[in-house]
C-alpha cells in the first residue's frame, strides 16, 4: 500500500457519517486550523482507537478490553503454564514487549485499518466497517496457517470447502467471539461462543441414521479428524533481539502434517478423545537470547497442540474407508514423530495404541 | 440618555454575542463547524496532493528475521 494511500480518505461522504461528524482531533489530535503539514501533525494520534471507542460502544469495548486480541492472554498463559515468570521486569516481560505485543490489535486495526503489524493504511477510506475485511484484517495477520490453508495456498492441499462452494468469510463463523467473552481466555477455544461446526450442521448430530460413521464416531472424533487435511506445522521458534537493537525471530521451514492425538483439551464442549494436533512454534530454546531454564516446568505443556485447521473436505483420504484410518499409522501422533527434547512434554497427546482394523 | 441607550445595546450585543460563541465551546461534531471544514478533511481528501506529499514512515524493523510469523 502506497504511503498515499493509506491516509486517503476516499469516501467524502464519512464526513456526514456519525463518526466523521465527530469531527478529526477529537480521535486524532493534531491541528485542524494548521496549513503546515508539520505542524498540523503535531502530537497526531495515528490509530486513536484504544481507549476511545468506549465513549460510544462500552460492551463491545469492554468485552474486547478482555479478548486474546487485546490482551495476548494465550501467550502469557502458556508462558506460565511452562513455568515462566512474567512478572514485570522479567525476562519474559520483555520477551512479551519486544515480540508479542506486536500482535494486539486494538478496535480501528479490524474495523478502519489494517493492522499495525502490515504498516497499517485505511481499508475503505476511513468507512467504519461492522464486518473487518477478510483479506485485509483476519488474514493480514492470520494468514500464514489459517489463512493459507482456507484459500488453498498450500500446494497440492485444496482450500476449504466453506471457501470454494460457499465464499463464507471469516465472521460467518466467527462472530461474537471476535470480541471476547468478556472474560480473560487462556486459549481461543476458551469461550463460549467460539465457532462450533454444530452451529450450522446440526443436521449431522440428530440424524446420523444414514451415516455409520458420524453414528459411530461423533462422540469420539472431532471433525476434523475426518475432514481436514495436511495442514502447516512449525518448529524452532527463536526471539532475540539483533545487533541494532531491534526484536527478530528465527524458525524452521514449516512442515505439512496431519497427526491425530489425544485431545489435551478434553471439556464438556470438545469431549472427543481424538483431534487433529498441530505443532506450535516454541521449543525449550525458544526465549534462550533472554536468559537461561526461562520455561523451567517446559514439559508441563504439550508442543502439539488442539488444532482445527481450515482445510474441510467433505472426502478427505483418511475417511475414503474405515481401515484408510483404522490401519494407517502414519496419520497418527507416535513416539516416533516427536522431537527427543519434547518427549516428556507430548506423553499425553501421544497415540501408542492403534485403532484395530475393521477390514472395510 | 439617548447616548447610554446606544451603549446599552452595544453592551447587550456584545454580551449576546460572547454567549453564543462560547456555547457551542465543549460540543462534539459538525455543530461547530470547525472539524468538517479543515486542513485535515481539504488534504485528507484530496489524492494528488496526498500522493505530492505523503511519505511512508518506515518501521524499523530487522532483517535478521526469517521465517513464517
Amino acid at each position: 500500500m502506497e504511503a498515499w494511500e493509506k491516509v486517503f480518505v476516499k469516501d467524502a461522504e464519512f464526513m456526514q457519517s456519525t463518526h466523521g461528524k465527530v469531527g478529526c482531533v477529537i480521535c486524532h489530535g493534531g491541528d485542524s486550523q494548521e496549513n503546515d503539514k508539520k505542524l498540523a501533525h503535531v502530537n497526531i494520534i495515528t490509530d486513536p482507537s484504544d481507549g476511545n471507542c468506549n465513549t460510544c460502544h462500552q460492551d463491545i469495548a469492554q468485552s474486547h478490553d478482555l479478548s486474546l486480541h487485546a490482551t495476548l492472554s494465550g501467550f502469557e498463559s502458556a508462558l506460565v503454564a511452562r513455568g515462566g515468570d512474567v512478572s514485570e521486569g522479567s525476562a519474559l516481560a520483555t520477551v512479551m514487549e519486544n515480540h508479542c505485543q506486536e500482535c494486539h490489535t486494538s478496535c480501528g486495526q479490524c474495523h478502519v485499518s489494517r493492522p499495525d503489524e502490515l504498516e497499517g493504511g485505511l481499508v475503505s477510506g476511513h468507512t467504519f466497517r461492522e464486518t473487518p475485511s477478510m483479506q485485509y484484517n483476519c488474514i493480514a495477520c492470520h494468514g500464514s496457517r489459517v489463512g493459507d490453508e482456507y484459500l488453498g495456498n498450500n500446494e497440492g492441499i485444496p482450500a476449504d470447502v466453506h471457501w470454494t462452494q460457499e465464499t463464507m468469510l471469516c465472521t460467518d463463523c466467527h462472530t461474537d467471539v471476535l470480541h471476547g467473552s468478556g472474560e480473560i481466555a487462556d486459549t481461543r477455544y476458551d469461550n463460549p461462543n467460539a465457532a462450533k461446526c454444530e452451529d450450522c450442521h446440526q443436521d449431522v448430530w440428530t440424524n446420523t441414521e444414514d451415516n455409520p460413521q458420524h453414528e459411530q464416531h461423533l462422540s469420539d472424533l472431532s471433525c476434523q479428524v475426518c475432514h481436514s487435511l495436511s495442514y502447516k506445522n512449525c518448529y524452532g521458534c527463536h526471539v532475540s533481539v539483533d545487533p541494532e537493537g531491534l526484536p527478530c525471530r528465527t524458525s524452521e521451514p514449516s512442515v505439512m502434517q496431519f497427526e491425530i492425538g489425544y485431545n489435551p483439551l478434553r471439556s464438556s464442549d470438545r469431549p472427543y478423545e481424538y483431534v487433529v494436533l498441530r505443532h506450535v512454534p516454541t521449543c525449550a530454546g525458544t526465549c534462550d537470547f533472554y536468559g537461561e531454564s526461562l520455561f523451567p516446568n517446559f514439559d508441563n505443556v504439550s508442543t502439539w497442540k488442539y488444532a482445527t485447521p481450515h482445510n474441510i473436505q467433505l472426502h478427505t483420504p483418511q475417511n475414503e474407508s474405515c481401515d484408510a484410518c483404522h490401519n494407517n499409522s502414519e496419520i497418527f501422533l507416535t513416539e516416533e514423530d516427536i522431537r527427543v527434547e519434547e518427549k516428556d512434554a507430548n506423553q499425553d497427546v501421544i497415540i501408542n495404541e492403534f485403532p484395530d482394523p475393521v477390514g472395510q | 440618555m439617548k447616548k447610554l441607550v446606544i451603549a446599552n445595546a452595544i453592551i447587550f450585543v456584545l454580551i449576546a454575542l460572547v454567549t453564543i460563541g462560547c456555547s457551542n465551546k465543549g460540543l462534539i461534531g459538525p455543530e461547530t463547524g470547525d472539524e468538517v471544514v479543515s486542513s485535515c478533511v481539504t488534504c485528507h481528501t484530496d489524492k494528488a496532493l496526498l500522493k505530492e506529499l505523503a511519505v511512508d514512515v518506515e518501521e524499523a524493523t530487522s532483517e535478521e528475521t526469517t521465517g513464517e510469523g
